[in-house]
């Protein structure tokens, strides 16, 4: 949401309301941060352009709330950051709602809510809050931060006291989420489509987080969903990815004409030529590709009906040492559609698998150290790539378009020798058609190859991360960490052909200040 | 990264190891409360309140929570009836402010100042370091373990 379409929403009135209510009520509070990074890698970018170092990595928060009475409350905070050219330093609402808490078994908010996925999505925001700068990006994706943190909807929570058995807090809330066609989801779908996202429209979602203290101190366990669904509309190019489609289209708008041309120059008859160059297009086309022609691109549909992530969580925390550990599991079904023909070409659900465990320590009051170790697989059953390493080996995958042509209008011209000549035949004519009266049948692809180097580490993305945090007064907090990052696939490794070293060092470092 | 490098790594943590000494607290503290607040007063109902679990006595009257204005104190507190730090417990509850959940709560700078608040305010609680308070207008809790 940005600022025109938040004012001319239910936000105007909560600002509203909280600005006129510190009348009635001595509870406004007003709290804020703000952060400053610096990025750095060894070889290659990650993120933002950081092989050269980028101070392009900050945020600014900003909240207002007040108790309006015993039970209802208003508030929102204002947010502005920038990773690379993610967000550029554009103000959004990060949230914005009213909580009305009727009891403690059950509490209703309205608006804009942070969603709790995991001990941590709720804080993704607010480094100073963690030891880390980065949260690990096998569950908190960076790139699908600015969709997954909130969403603009209703929500319930409670808390459920479970005498000897500890307590649970839990949270459901209905909404959508918010979906920028420049934002990281846009960009993940034009990485696995290889196409230019136009259009985003999410349908509801719907999440549920409970978290469960045991009985045991410092232990707690939880569990997360969250259950998407939206339609993307994207512009789809000449890619290897769809040669065939590319080569119908082609056919569909170049050899009709040849076809005539080389049946006329032996005929001399118009009507024939057009005749059998028409009925050959048609046994050779599928009836569904006959109405698309070879302008480029084309408008293709995404239809994502199942986008679903579980996690599951787990944290002890025993005096200053705090040890988490979480699982991630995605799940994603779409259809792709170029008018009623769907590109996709295995409709199987997309499994993705992430998990992580760290600790921390509190060594001094003002010192902490971090570490945690993170896994992510984009294909959980195809963990490392296999199924990619065995296509590049072959010439179709690495040269798809010039092998389809090559092979495919050899075959074309011999299928029609044989067509036209059975054509003739049956017609009690004497004509046939000879290999050189065909040879000038050739299909003319107008635009590159494509050259994509597939390596097994585009299957995962691993990372040992070690960080320090130093609390230099309640304001100011100054961290250090190291990322030794494994694997590519949390990266967009479409880029230089794929061959994106697998290998990277991160330095990240940041100074917050918060009041 | 080379051996100097680890071996300077490791100098560095064994060094802050060393340096956390056990630091010492007040031994405990005692609870204030409004006066008309009767439920009993046990260290699991003190964590729910503290941690924001539970917003309301038996009565239905809004609990009021206050911490004490004293590092001492309220890491004595914090520690032994929320295990937590009093930093911890800090970032507990900016958790609550930066997600929009909940406000820090109040603090109260003197006993003096406590008592005032505390037989003044309908559902008010708060804890300070042990000692000897003689006033009918409070309710004064000691919970020993």
């Amino acid at each position: 949401m940005n600022l025109n379409n938040f004012f001319t929403g239910t936000g105007s009135l909560i600002l509203l309301l909280m600005i006129t209510t510190p009348v009635l009520s001595n509870s406004l509070e007003i709290h804020g941060f703000v952060s400053q990074g610096y990025l750095q890698t060894d070889r290659d970018n990650y993120m933002v352009k950081t092989e050269e170092g980028s101070f392009k990595f900050n945020e600014i928060g900003f909240n207002v709330s007040n108790d309006i009475s015993d039970d209802l409350r208003l508030g929102i905070q204002f947010l502005s950051r920038s990773l690379g050219d993610q967000c550029e330093n554009a103000t959004t609402i990060d949230w914005a709602f009213a909580d009305y808490r009727y009891h403690d078994l059950l509490g209703f908010r309205f608006g804009r809510i942070k969603i709790p996925l995991g001990l941590y999505n709720e804080i993704r925001d607010i480094d100073m809050l963690r030891t880390s700068i980065f949260l690990p990006s096998s569950i908190y994706s960076e790139p699908w931060r600015d969709t997954m943190s909130s969403l603009d909807g209703i929500g319930l929570y409670g808390y459920l006291s479970l005498n000897g058995m500890g307590g649970v807090s839990y949270q459901a809330l209905v909404g959508q989420m918010e979906t920028p066609e420049d934002g990281g989801v846009a960009r993940y779908i034009e990485r696995i489509g290889t196409n230019d996202v136009i259009h985003m429209e999410p349908s509801k979602s719907y999440n549920a987080s409970l978290l469960w203290d045991l009985p045991i101190e410092g232990l707690s366990l939880g569990s997360s969903y969250l259950s998407n669904k939206m339609k993307v509309t994207s512009l789809f190019g000449d890619h290897f990815t769809f040669g065939d489609l590319r080569l119908l289209t082609d056919m569909n708008a170049q050899l009709p004409e040849m076809l005539n041309e080389v049946i006329y120059n032996k005929t001399q008859n118009q009507n024939m030529a057009s005749m059998m160059s028409s009925d050959f297009i048609n046994w050779l086309i599928p009836q569904n590709y006959q109405n698309l022609d070879n302008e480029w691109p084309k408008e293709v549909i995404s239809d994502f009906h199942t986008l679903d992530f579980w996690v599951l969580s787990l944290k002890y925390q025993w005096g200053d040492f705090i040890l988490s550990a979480e699982q991630l599991d995605m799940r994603m079904d779409f259809d792709y559609k170029l008018g009623d023909i769907n590109l996709r070409a295995s409709p199987q659900p997309w499994h993705s698998l992430g998990y992580y465990v760290s600790g921390s320590y509190t060594f001094k009051d003002w010192l902490e150290f971090g570490v945690y170790y993170s896994e992510f697989y984009d294909t959980d059953n195809d963990k490392h790539a296999e199924s990619y390493v065995k296509k590049r080996e072959l010439d179709t995958y690495k040269y798809p378009t010039a092998v389809l042509y090559a092979v495919s209008s050899e075959e074309i011209r011999q299928n029609f020798k044989t067509y036209a000549n059975k054509v003739f035949a049956a017609s009690g004519k004497t004509i046939k058609l000879s290999d050189d009266d065909v040879a000038a049948i050739k299909l003319i692809s107008d635009y590159e190859l494509n050259r994509i180097k597939y390596n097994e580490y585009v299957g995962w993305f691993k990372e040992l991360v070690v960080s320090t945090s130093a609390h230099i007064n309640e304001q100011w907090t100054l961290k250090l960490e190291g990322h030794f990052i494994d694997g590519i696939s949390l990266m967009d490794w479409t880029v230089n052909n794929g061959d994106i070293p697998r290998k990277r060092f991160l330095f990240a470092s940041k100074v917050t200040f918060s009041f | 990264m080379n051996n100097k490098f680890f071996i300077t790594l490791c100098m560095l943590i064994l060094f802050f190891l060393l340096s956390c000494t056990q630091c010492l607290y007040a031994d405990d503290v005692i609870f204030i409360m409004h006066k008309q607040v009767k439920d009993p007063i046990k260290p699991s109902i003190i964590k729910k309140i503290y941690l924001g679990k539970v917003s309301r006595w038996n009565d239905n009257q809004r609990v009021r929570f206050y911490t004490f204005d004293s590092d001492d104190t309220t890491e004595t507190f914090t520690k032994k009836y929320l295990s937590k730090s009093k930093r911890q417990f800090n970032k507990y509850w900016k958790r609550q402010v930066f997600t929009g959940k909940g406000n820090i709560p109040k603090s109260i700078k003197s006993v003096e100042e406590a008592i005032k608040i505390v037989s003044k305010t309908k559902g008010a609680i708060v804890y300070l370091p042990e000692q000897k308070i003689d006033n009918e207008t409070i309710r004064i809790v000691s919970i020993t373990n």
